[in-house]
């Protein structure tokens, strides 16, 4: 009993030793941690503030600058960059690539070429080839940050092969990014929204598209017959944010579509690119039986201004006054605000229909902003 | 004196060099509070400041400055990425003497401040 008494206590002492060591052992390791990521951060922190020192030195285009391999000179000064690997490489990375955010012109230009010179460039090219699609992902978007030519081919291939939506969408922002470039036809992004199963995605390629311009029109304008509504919408989105319409005709072809989103959409475009010559079809949408086709209608009548043809001035004061009377508060509002904003016989017809019993709300939608109606005299 | 305000470090530093090379004294401010402290206190003669910053936007210190006869005629420059015309336009009956739009060229920017410096 007592050998077994003395058998458990050296047990306990054992096992009191075993887990001070161990303790031990991890307060120190903690130590040695802490140690290591307290000396990085302040040799991170160092060459951060050396490289910034520098990079404003390189914006500045006064400054002579060369660069060969990792080795930049700015003046008389001389800087070896660090690989482009691990955290040090990273930091470097991203701090040139605020710079460049921040920038424009030859400054800009130079900490490209330093990415490119250093190997930056072709480092994140190789990210593209990674198994994992969030690091091709963040690798395609540094790459559109970076703004290097030489990223061109292995983006689009990027674009057109890899089996990740999400990976082919930021591929196409980074491609737009590079839209000085001569790169891939818009055509073939259209295609790729064509693709894209969720609304928020095709507005991220509605906006990569807007940013090739003019080159991107036809073929949306072609798109404005296809039997998909959804498709139809999407080019119509685009050609919005452009701007442009090459082919009224084919817009105008829409604004009887059976869907009556295409048609609030397709009247819009007309009214954000001033066509006059689609009064016809645009007042005509002020009958629409779906109330945001009326409302958009008048608002490209605003858009369009007063026409200066007399037959066509009846017209449009005609369409406003109709609108004034319309069931939806947000299409009387506009056709007022319009009238209000037209010249004397405009304003005149808002101050008659004003006196009607069934406008007093609008009246005091006037009165609340503070704008009484311009009396005529 | 010209009075700096950003909350990007980055475009602090650039502006800094870019001011410093018109060969003026330069107070950098990291938020709107203290830009407005810095401005108030010293007059400069030019205030160039971001839109967004922690604290106070550019355009509330702007109409702050405007409403008060000590810093009314303070030129101020906008450097921002708020580029949409309603911004611009807020940027204008902000107080703003010029608006500039981020990403920037420095010579453009060295330009504004030395024509106004110039002026005033």
């Amino acid at each position: 009993m007592t050998a077994l008494h003395a058998a458990q206590y050296w047990a306990l002492l054992l096992a009191l030793a075993i887990s001070l060591a161990l303790n031990s052992l991890v307060f120190s390791a903690i130590i040695v941690a802490k140690l290591v990521r307290e000396r990085r951060e302040t040799a991170l922190a160092a060459l951060q503030a050396q490289l910034t020192d520098l990079l404003v030195s390189i914006s500045n285009a006064d400054e002579t600058f060369s660069v060969e391999r990792n080795r930049v000179t700015i003046g008389d000064r001389v800087i070896l960059l660090p690989p482009p690997r691990g955290l040090v490489g990273s930091t470097t990375r991203e701090l040139i690539l605020s710079f460049i955010a921040t920038l424009k012109g030859e400054g800009r230009e130079r900490l490209t070429l330093i990415l490119e010179s250093a190997g930056y460039v072709d480092a994140t090219i190789q990210g593209l080839k990674s198994r994992s699609e969030l690091r091709r992902a963040r690798a395609a978007s540094i790459l559109g940050g970076i703004g290097s030519a030489r990223a061109l081919p292995a983006l689009t291939e990027r674009f057109l092969l890899d089996p990740s939506q999400e990976v082919r969408l930021v591929a196409a922002e980074a491609l737009a990014a590079l839209r000085d470039i001569p790169g891939i036809p818009g055509a073939l992004l259209f295609l790729e929204a064509a693709r894209q199963p969720t609304r928020y995605q095709e507005a991220r390629i509605a906006n990569v598209m807007s940013k090739f311009g003019a080159s991107v029109v036809g073929p949306l304008e072609d798109a404005l017959s296809d039997p998909d509504a959804r498709i139809v919408n999407f080019a119509l989105d685009v050609l919005i944010e452009i701007g442009l319409v090459l082919h009224p005709d084919k817009v105008i072809a829409i604004t009887k579509h059976s869907s009556a989103q295409v048609r609030s959409r397709a009247i819009e475009l007309l009214g954000a690119v001033g066509r006059i010559d689609a009064f016809e079809p645009v007042s005509e949408a002020m009958s629409d039986s779906a109330w945001f086709v009326r409302l958009n209608s008048v608002k490209a009548l605003i858009a369009m201004g007063t026409p200066r043809d007399e037959a066509k001035r009846a017209r449009y004061f005609r369409a406003l006054e109709t609108a004034l009377h319309d069931e939806r508060w947000a299409v009387r509002r506009n056709a007022a605000a319009a009238l209000a904003a037209a010249d004397d016989k405009g304003r005149l017809i808002l101050q008659r229909a004003l006196t009607n019993e069934g406008l007093a709300a609008l009246h005091m939608y006037y009165l609340r902003r503070g704008q009484v109606v311009p009396t005529i005299t | 004196m010209v009075v700096i305000a950003d909350g990007d470090p980055v475009t602090r530093k650039l502006v800094e060099s870019v001011v410093e090379n018109c060969g003026v004294e330069v107070a950098v401010a990291e938020d709107g509070e203290e830009a407005l402290r810095l401005i108030q206190a010293h007059l400069p003669s030019l205030a160039v400041l971001a839109v967004s910053m922690p604290l106070r936007t550019g355009w509330e210190i702007g109409k702050e400055l405007q409403a008060n006869p000590r810093t009314s005629k303070i030129p101020i420059i906008f450097l921002t990425s708020h580029t949409q015309e309603k911004d611009v336009l807020e940027g204008f009956l902000s107080g703003a003497t010029d608006y500039l739009f981020k990403p920037f060229s420095p010579s453009d920017l060295q330009g504004c401040v030395q024509a106004i410096l110039d002026r005033t």
